[in-house]
């Protein structure tokens, strides 16, 4: 039975693996500073030194966090809502400090690194922001289709949260929602009907 | 269908009159919610497990990470030689005539920084203007941030700013700290050579014994503790970047500009003035 791309779960899974590989990327290489994401987020001039202080070290640290579930398929939804809200914020702080004038390093992956090693971040700061803000949606964008479908290969969560389809490879063609309603796709009707 | 047969026990009494073929159905989907729910906790619990040992894995050796940075936090010395003028605990560079009843700018820059190139090009002059006509005492903080960024600079922020220390000596701390970011690299992080930090000496006047001097002072690398107090204070303070600066005077406590503030020197003058009192 062929699977429609718009909630793929196959597709899904490689939405979930790129994710989960773009926040261990960022949240190792910014645990691995000795302050942490603090210098960067200082940067932005939005929070005081003590609160940065503090970021510096549970941003990294959620974010770990985050690719770890992803990595595994556990709390997708949860982790992709997190995501989502996370990189709205990164997108808010980076509008933030170019609309101010400021030129800083948005330090998402880290002191001077760039998430594709031979592709470096821009050195002039707008197509810099640019690019960072175009990365950040796009990553939006991925949180959303985990959020709205969550339910992957080779995951640890398979079951519906609510009510939904589960599009579970399993069930080799018959699916089941959260109140266990019995589908058959290949008759497309409700067996209950 | 619309009745809930989810938490219904396998057997149980259905209600109202329903035909033996709805009791089977609902008995079925009933167990089978039990299977999934039997399911769901097998798959948190295995999924949590492995979190923890996938986050275990991952945190170990970051926790237990040696200090193997190639380029090491700068660390604060109280008995670091200091350049002509130089003093704690600022450690900053004083330029100009204004009196000390004069309004104070704080400049933090990093020999590496772009946006410190750009100010120092295209507003430097003017704001040195200000200071030498008395009107702001300028100070030039530098730090040296950029250089765990830029491994391959070779730490070019320090060395450029030890450099500039041994050029103080020299009595040329204006056209020293003009000449480094006129030759600022055309991409980031390509740094300055030793023998460019020298020449920079040569270009702006310094020569004879006085060179001598200088040379020496930068290859034993004289100032190399000077710059890392200032750059410990940088970071210890928390000041966001580079270039970064504070007014400090009449109504205005350490007060940050902003880049418009900054490198608009018609409003700097303004708020100079207006800190004046």
């Amino acid at each position: 039975m062929r699977k429609p791309f718009w909630g793929n779960p196959t597709v899904g899974l490689v939405i979930r693996l790129w994710l989960a590989y773009v926040w261990l990327f960022a949240g190792i290489l910014k645990l691995r500073e000795p302050n942490g994401a603090r210098d960067q987020i200082l940067g932005f001039r939005i929070f005081p030194t003590d609160w940065a202080s503090t970021l510096g070290w549970v941003l990294p640290g959620v974010e770990v966090l985050l690719g770890v579930l992803l990595l595994v398929g556990l709390f997708t939804r949860v982790a992709a809502i997190a995501t989502f809200v996370l990189q709205a914020a990164f997108i808010l702080g980076i509008a933030s400090v170019w609309i101010r004038g400021y030129d800083v390093q948005c330090g998402c992956f880290g002191r001077g690194t760039s998430l594709i090693p031979f592709l470096p971040d821009p050195v002039d700061k707008v197509p810099r922001y640019i690019v960072d803000l175009i990365r950040d949606f796009f990553f939006m964008g991925c949180a959303a289709w985990l959020a709205i479908w969550p339910y992957t290969r080779w995951a640890f969560d398979r079951r519906p949260i609510d009510g939904e389809l589960t599009h579970n490879e399993l069930n080799d063609g018959k699916f089941y929602d959260d109140e266990s309603h019995h589908y058959d796709v290949n008759e497309s009707k409700e067996l209950d009907a | 269908m619309s009745d809930k047969t989810k938490g219904a026990k396998p057997g149980a009494k259905p209600k109202g009159d329903k035909s033996g073929r709805e009791q089977v159905r609902q008995a079925h989907a009933a167990a089978l919610a039990a299977d999934r729910r039997r399911e769901t906790r097998f798959r948190v619990i295995a999924g949590v497990v492995v979190v923890l040992v996938v986050g275990a894995i991952i945190a170990i050796p970051l926790l237990t990470k040696k200090s193997a940075d190639p380029v090491p936090a700068p660390t604060f010395s109280g008995s670091a030689a200091l350049p002509k003028g130089v003093t704690a605990p600022t450690y900053g560079v004083n330029q100009g005539t204004a009196a000390a009843s004069k309004p104070e700018l704080q400049i933090w820059e990093d020999f590496q920084c772009p946006g410190c190139g750009n100010l120092e090009r295209t507003h430097g002059a003017e704001i040195l203007k200000l200071a030498d006509d008395g009107k702001v005492r300028l100070m030039w903080r530098p730090t040296t941030f950029l250089d765990p960024s830029h491994p391959q600079s070779n730490q070019s922020s320090l060395r450029a700013a030890a450099a500039w220390g041994c050029a103080i000596d020299a009595g040329k701390a204006a056209a020293y700290h003009s000449i480094v970011f006129a030759n600022q690299p055309a991409v980031e992080g390509a740094g300055f050579s030793d023998s460019q930090l020298l020449d920079f000496g040569k270009q702006v006047g310094i020569d004879g014994d006085s060179y001598t001097t200088f040379e020496q002072c930068f290859n034993a690398q004289k100032y190399n503790g000077w710059v890392n107090n200032s750059a410990s204070i940088f970071s210890s303070a928390g000041v966001p970047g580079t270039p970064t600066a504070y007014l400090t005077g009449k109504g205005f406590d350490n007060k940050e500009l902003t880049p418009e503030q900054l490198n608009d020197i018609a409003a700097l003058t303004d708020l100079i003035s207006q800190a004046t009192g």
